[in-house]
């Protein structure tokens, strides 16, 4: 069992990756937007390398950085209060902790089934986006496995918080 | 069952799952969830769920969110913090006090920019509390400073605070900055002659420094460039309407790398800076999503109707709706993180102070003062707990003492921001 929540963290790690990757990738596409438009301003028009598109982009850059990076930041990624529970044993916050993140796992799965509805309605009814016309199924597919991801490392943190007692093993560090 | 009686049956219990340490995304979530399905049907929830997460992570107004927050930690990784400190240092030469006042001003610079008011209580107490120990400073006004100076960040912008705010009201980003800007520097101005009062007072608490001259003070501000100009380009881009804020955080972020490279940031700080922005960002989104879901349970469930309904049979004053407000905020910030108050709250707490008449800009202005003070007051005031956790030695209940001073101050800023709305509303 160890086995397969250590391989799912690896997994998650390098969702993680590609999340941090298209964080990068989007700064970059603003930054090349904000540039043709200055060089388009300063020259009065004469040098146009402005392109439509980078709304889009943006958005569809920023659904892959969170799809991607939650699995891996599930367990670093949450608030919670702890005054009224501070002095409960680290056994039953453990144990808490991981009904919580079998909660955010099962969250996982349920979005992960309607956005493979969204997308094979998408793909039945040929949505596109509007400036780039990206297919919308291909989009949803995407973030479906970015969910489908967050959902077995909900089931796979959630074991090792209720099960394991040095579950910082396979916690890992975030890179 | 009327809706607003499952309304407040689900508000209730996501605030009890929330004290037994369930995430407050999770809590939000489930309690929208829960409540949409009991009011409508389980099945269209779940859609709810679906499109309450896509929504929010392909949302372009959100962009802003994860650029800025990798600028602040590109400007960590510069080693931001021991330069502005000592830049400030010079500026301010023997004043007593001096120190502390320079603390004040790096903080600010350094909350600005990294907009984590933890992050600048961490990074610059390990800069200048061993200095300001080292000149005598009382442990109070030393550590009181630095868990005060860490508040400025969620007022000065660019603020995630003011842009969460925006964005869950439907207001103006750009408009949230512009308004923070006096407010956020009355601030920095107000701790600075709270230092100045206290010293008079009290001259034990602290000493003066060395004197520094003309081309030394010049010199110093050297150290203050880099970032104040990254400062002035985002607020200036803003204002001047060049850039919108998804784009003006990313040359932010860009102008952040570029300076942390030019000062020797490796590869390995580089993925280090990313992967910190991942989490710090996921942490935020992770409760925006279930803020969007509670926020369609809440208009479902007409809960805030049903208050803002109570509210007016009380016959109450806006003022007095107002103070009740902000008394629960403060009671609210005892136990709980500013921006999870805020995605928690603004919801039931919004539409109460429009049927109050507020200006919903200065509203937001106001609102986020109040929840900066959660972080310096007790119990938990955690901007102290993480000076006491760099400074192990001093006691929190003089880190306490410390903060007094401070939160006088911030009450003083608040008073004026209510009383006169134009400080806020004046640069629109």
């Amino acid at each position: 069992m160890r086995n397969l929540i250590d391989w799912i963290r690896k997994l998650s790690l390098g969702f993680n990756i590609i999340g941090g990757t298209a964080l990068i990738l989007t700064m970059v596409i603003v930054l090349i937007e904000v540039l043709t438009r200055t060089i388009f301003g300063l020259t009065g028009g004469a040098v146009d390398l402005t392109f439509n598109g980078s709304f889009e982009l943006v958005r569809h850059g920023m659904m892959i950085t969170f799809a991607y990076s939650m699995p891996y930041c599930l367990a670093r990624g949450q608030v919670v209060v702890d005054i009224f529970t501070d002095r409960w044993s680290d056994r039953i916050k453990s144990v808490m902790s991981g009904f919580y993140t079998l909660l955010f796992g099962i969250f996982g799965f349920l979005m992960t089934v309607r956005l493979i509805e969204s997308a094979h309605s998408a793909s039945m009814s040929g949505e596109t986006t509007q400036d780039l016309a990206l297919s919308m199924d291909n989009i949803y597919y995407i973030a479906a496995l970015g969910m489908f991801m967050l959902g077995m490392r909900g089931f796979a943190l959630a074991w090792e918080q209720m099960f394991f007692d040095d579950h910082s093993q396979t916690t890992g560090d975030t890179l | 069952m009327s809706s607003q009686l499952i309304g407040f049956i689900c508000v209730a219990g996501m605030l009890g799952m929330i004290a037994l340490r369930m995430p407050i995304a999770l809590g939000m979530a489930i309690a929208g969830f829960v409540g949409f399905g009991w009011i409508v049907a389980f099945d269209p929830a779940i859609s709810i769920l679906e499109s309450g997460a896509f929504e929010t992570i392909s949302n372009y107004d959100f962009s802003p969110i994860p650029m800025f927050i990798f600028m602040g930690v590109l400007a960590s990784k510069a080693r931001m913090s021991a330069e502005l400190f000592h830049g400030a240092k010079t500026l301010f030469g023997a004043w007593r006090g001096g120190m502390a006042l320079a603390a004040v001003m790096s903080c600010g610079i350094f909350s600005a920019i990294s907009g984590s008011s933890l992050a600048t209580a961490a990074s610059m107490s390990k800069v200048a509390l061993p200095e300001m120990k080292k000149n005598g400073y009382a442990d109070s006004l030393a550590t009181g400073t630095l868990a005060a100076g860490g508040t400025l960040g969620i007022m000065i912008p660019p603020s995630i605070a003011l842009l969460l705010y925006g964005l869950l009201t439907e207001q103006s980003v750009g408009d949230m900055f512009i308004a923070g800007i006096i407010p956020g520097f009355m601030g920095l101005l107000l701790y600075m002659v709270a230092i100045a009062i206290t010293v008079k007072i009290f001259p034990q608490l602290a000493t003066p420094g060395e004197a520094t001259t003309l081309r030394q003070k010049l010199s110093g501000l050297k150290g203050l460039i880099p970032f104040g100009g990254i400062f002035a380009l985002i607020i200036g881009g803003i204002y001047g309407g060049i850039f919108t804020p998804t784009e003006a955080a990313s040359v932010g972020a860009f102008g952040a790398l570029i300076i942390a490279l030019y000062r020797g940031m490796n590869r390995r700080d580089f993925i280090e800076a990313v992967a910190e922005t991942l989490v710090v960002s996921t942490m935020i989104f992770f409760m925006v999503i279930g803020a969007e879901i509670f926020s369609v349970f809440l208009s479902v469930s007409q809960v805030s109707n049903s208050l803002v309904n109570t509210v007016n049979e009380l016959n109450l004053s806006p003022i007095m709706i107002l103070m009740c407000i902000l008394a629960f905020y403060i009671v609210l910030g005892m136990v709980m993180d500013s921006i999870a108050m805020l995605l928690l709250t603004v919801p039931i707490v919004y539409p109460l102070a429009m049927a109050a008449g507020f200006d919903p800009i200065w509203f937001g202005i106001v609102t986020v003062i109040t929840v900066e003070l959660g972080l310096i007051t007790p119990p938990i005031g955690m901007n102290v707990f993480v000076i006491n956790s760099v400074a192990k030695d001093v006691r929190i209940t003089s880190i306490f003492k410390g903060v007094i001073p401070f939160v006088l101050s911030d009450i003083v800023r608040l008073a004026l921001i209510i009383g006169f709305p134009v400080l806020a509303l004046g640069l629109l």
